[in-house]
């Protein structure tokens, strides 16, 4: 078994447990291009390791251990996204084993379709170190949602859900970050800072690890004004 | 006495049979930062820590007014967002509140943040407390350009609305004679209606409650959204005195949920915005607004470069200017005093016991006079200045990526910072961070923190008699050690850490008189407290010197003082004194040399050692006793034997590095 699809099959079924409770065998044959047996292989050789746990009638989990892996799995891939993203988020487009989301206008940044695999490589690195398990989730998660921390100094954007512990989405809430909420990026910290937001006529500061959580929906962008 | 305007205010039924007891309570409350302490101190005459920082009302205070005749007991609370009860200040408002039921809560509001602060108005409403609007901090609104239709809001929320600027002292006592106005003429509260679906489910469940009569407290109404909100206090309360009504909230809950697809706090915590959103926008007009100063500064501030100068250069400025000053200062009060009392060790050696007495005295007040009270005075002042100004948030906003290497966030920064007044408030002002593993990791750093003692030790030894670089350099280093102790604690303490989520604070001009009287009562305490203690001490450790009783002290230390440090035999009882206050390395060290020139005793090299060992070795008896009260005394012992370490460790290298180069 190469090292490199084990790797890829726990990333997978991290991705799709984002949505679903399980990873179905179905599914996760369907995004390696695998068959059958050597995926149930593979899922052997990956609960033996307590990566996963398997269940025949329900599909696949990961475990704390798997976690760990994935996270640091898609960290890597985060790194090589920075310089790459173009590259792999055309590639992510290409290998279609899900329903692809409606291309975005052309100027936005790839944006996070939340069920495309590009989602894990550029917000997950850090809401990972956290236990997913223990994670809420208020607002409506739709389609072409952006990170708050993605966004650019100066945009505005509309809150649609923020994930996290009860603790921290009850904090946010109370200070005015609820879904549907207007809000608009200040400032960004350097090297890997906080971001500074308006919002309902306060100035709050969020940590990297909490804004990468909050998902926006961005106005559409407006045509430039007519430049020759 | 003025004559009385108002009828008496009617006996309560709270303390009947107390006559001396005051006669009216009032609470103020609302969110962090808002002026709850400036009217508080301006109400009481007292002398509450005012600051530009969220949270630095930790323990609720008290204090007593008499207005017009009533005799008026005044409680500020801590300040909070809500009342969801994720934070002790949040459970401890809330109970005195509901259970202690002050005869008017004065609901202190920032109305350049109105929507934010109708939030917990519209919480304060829904307890049914008896409610007064204090509308502060007009001045920053309107330079904002927001402009407040007092009539419209108090029309939109049925409670009284007084527009205020605390720190002119506009407004204050308006709001006292309409809470006066409230307590004693008892009215209905107001109830705010929520939207349908929400508000259909809140009356179903209230009606339930009223039913059932579970003699609680708490309003029937304000149970019913607690309950759909899934209060992790009251569900079990109302668990235990009926189960069904838990479990017919469990089942409304579950339909609202079901029908909006959204969980019930949040649906709750929308919809109390949303009524927010709404009176803000009738009463509040928005007009253009012009960049300000404060605008400006903060583009200054959070600037990728600009930033960390400027905060390198507020911390630098800081001490520059407390040794400039200080110096200065110092230099003055020494030539008076010898003026006055030349001091001379070898006076009436006959009457052994009065030149003690009077040496010691002598030395405590000149010492107390020209190495602590020159240096205090400037840095207080600065400090204050600091803290009113709004900057500290920006730092820990700026500091946060860097403060992520010792397991905390940005925010610990504001009572590390803190720390270099003095480190019991720093350590209470902890309070502030999340977890109790951040509370203690930031606890930890601050204990290294240079607080205002320490920082004339380094003053009054180093950069009075070595230089001021080595004054700054220990400085420096200093705040190395820190950030390397707290990575190791950080390893050390097993946990994950939380976000940064912070309210950054407004600049502005500091009030010259907020910052006076803050210098003041920190410069007051010391001048009433301490003082007396350096004349004590000085004269106590001059008399132990005389008799010889210090010598087996020194002589047991004398393996880790002279050979490992380097130093006198006789440091290993400035060290010992300096736990009760670190002043007192230096107190000492003028009382058993018996003059204020320390190159008596000492050489340069051995000051340095000296001052570096002092500022790490083991933080003041108060700090100790800080951190046992807050954190239990096995952390404050392991905390104390990490700093001796630290401090011996860190000494002995320096000692042997230094005489690499320089000669002793
Ligand atoms: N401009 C202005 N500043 C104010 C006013 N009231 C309070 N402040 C400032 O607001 C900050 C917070 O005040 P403080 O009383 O410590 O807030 P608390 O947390 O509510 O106790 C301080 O810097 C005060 O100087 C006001 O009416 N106008």
């Amino acid at each position: 078994m190469t090292k490199k699809l084990t790797q890829d099959c726990i990333k997978t079924i991290y991705t799709l447990t984002k949505n679903e409770n399980y990873a179905s065998n179905e599914k996760i044959t369907q995004k390696l291009n695998l068959t059958t047996t050597n995926l149930t292989e593979i899922l052997q050789e990956l609960t033996q390791e307590g990566h996963i746990n398997y269940s025949p009638t329900n599909g696949s989990t990961l475990t704390q251990k798997g976690l760990r892996e994935a996270q640091k799995i898609t960290s890597n891939r985060y790194r090589l996204t920075k310089f790459l993203n173009h590259t792999i988020h055309n590639k992510n487009k290409n290998d279609k084993t899900q329903p692809q989301t409606p291309p975005q206008s052309s100027s936005n940044p790839p944006a996070c379709s939340n069920n495309s695999a590009n989602c894990v490589l550029s917000n997950c690195e850090n809401c990972l170190k956290q236990h997913p398990q223990g994670f809420e989730e208020i607002g409506k998660h739709n389609k072409n949602l952006t990170s708050l921390y993605e966004l650019k100094a100066g945009k505005t954007a509309k809150i649609s859900s923020i994930r996290g512990e009860r603790k921290i989405l009850q904090r946010l809430l109370d200070l005015g970050l609820t879904p549907g909420t207007q809000i608009k990026v200040a400032k960004i910290a350097p090297m890997g800072g906080p971001v500074e937001i308006l919002v309902r006529g306060s100035k709050l500061a969020l940590g990297q690890n909490i804004a990468i959580n909050i998902f926006v929906e961005t106005p559409k962008e407006t045509p430039p004004p007519n430049e020759v | 006495m003025p004559p009385h305007t108002q009828p008496p205010p009617k006996p309560t039924n709270k303390t009947p049979n107390n006559k001396h007891a005051p006669a009216l309570t009032f609470a103020l409350a609302g969110n962090a930062n808002v002026g709850k302490s400036v009217i508080f101190n301006q109400l009481t005459g007292s002398s509450q820590i005012i600051g530009n920082w969220p949270g630095k009302t930790i323990d609720r205070a008290e204090g007593t007014l008499n207005f017009e005749g009533h005799n008026i007991k005044i409680i500020d609370l801590p300040g909070i967002y809500s009342f969801s009860t994720f934070s002790m200040e949040e459970i401890v408002s809330r109970d005195y509140i509901a259970l202690e039921k002050p005869h008017a809560v004065i609901n202190v509001v920032d109305a350049s943040v109105l929507e934010r602060n109708l939030f917990f108005t519209l919480q304060l409403i829904e307890m049914h407390a008896p409610l007064v609007l204090c509308l502060n901090q007009v001045d920053v609104a309107k330079n904002k350009g927001m402009l407040i239709d007092k009539d419209k809001l108090q029309t939109a929320l049925g409670i009284p609305v007084i527009l205020a600027t605390a720190i002119r002292g506009e407004g204050i006592y308006d709001v006292v004679r309409e809470a006066v106005k409230v307590a004693t003429h008892k009215q209905n509260p107001p109830t705010l209606k929520y939207r349908q679906p929400i508000e259909e489910k809140i009356n179903q469940l209230q009606q339930l409650i009223t039913k059932e009569n579970l003699d609680l407290q708490y309003p029937p109404r304000w149970l019913a959204i607690k309950l759909l909100e899934g209060d992790s206090e009251i569900t079990p309360l109302i668990a235990n005195k009926s189960p069904p009504i838990v479990e017919t909230s469990k089942q409304i809950a579950a339909e609202l949920e079901h029908n909006c697809q959204e969980p019930c706090f949040s649906l709750i915590a929308s919809e109390r915005y949303a009524l927010a959103n709404q009176i803000t926008a009738t009463a509040l007009q928005q007009s253009e607004r012009t960049n300000t100063l404060s605008d400006k500064l903060e583009w200054l501030t959070t600037h990728k470069i600009w930033g960390y100068l400027t905060a390198i250069g507020v911390i630098a400025g800081l001490l520059l200017w407390t040794f400039f000053i200080g110096n200065t200062l110092s230099g003055i009060i020494t030539n008076v005093l010898n003026f006055i009392y030349p001091v001379d060790p070898t006076l009436t050696t006959e009457l052994p016991l009065l030149t003690i007495l009077l040496n010691g005295l002598w030395g405590g007040f000149s010492a107390g006079l020209t190495l602590i009270i020159p240096f205090v005075i400037p840095f207080y002042l600065l400090l204050a200045f600091i803290e009113d100004s709004g900057i500290l948030t920006r730092v820990a906003f700026m500091m946060d990526s860097a403060m992520h290497k010792m397991g905390l966030h940005g925010k610990a920064l504001i009572p590390i910072i803190l720390g270099y007044g003095c480190n019991v408030p720093a350590i209470q002002a902890c309070k502030i961070m999340e977890t109790r593993r951040e509370r203690l990791l930031a606890a930890f750093a601050i204990t290294f923190a240079p607080c205002s003692a320490r920082t004339l030790i380094l003053f009054g030894m180093v950069g009075l008699f070595v230089g001021i670089q080595w004054a700054l350099l220990l400085y420096v280093i200093d705040i190395a050690v820190i950030f390397a102790l707290g990575r190791i604690a950080m390893k050390a303490v097993p946990g994950k850490s939380t976000g940064l989520i912070m309210e950054l604070s407004n600049f502005k001009l500091p009030s010259l008189k907020v910052v006076l009287k803050q210098t003041w009562t920190r410069t007051k305490s010391i001048i009433y407290v301490v003082f007396p203690i350096y004349l004590v001490g000085s004269t106590l450790i001059q008399a132990a010197y005389a008799l010889n009783i210090l010598s087996p002290l020194s002589e047991a230390l004398a393996p880790l003082t002279v050979w490992w440090l380097g130093l006198p035999a006789f440091a290993g009882v400035l060290l010992i004194l300096g736990t009760i206050r670190k002043e007192f390395v230096l107190i000492g060290a003028v009382a058993i040399l018996s003059t204020t020139n320390l190159l008596v005793g000492f050489t340069p090299v051995q000051l340095v050692i000296l001052a570096l060992v002092a500022m790490l070795y083991l933080p003041c008896v108060s700090t100790i006793a800080i951190l046992g009260k807050e954190f239990g005394w096995k952390a404050a012992a392991i905390i104390s034997v990490a700093n001796i370490g630290a401090a011996l460790i860190i000494g002995g290298i320096a000692f042997r590095l230094i005489s690499l180069f320089v000669p002793v």
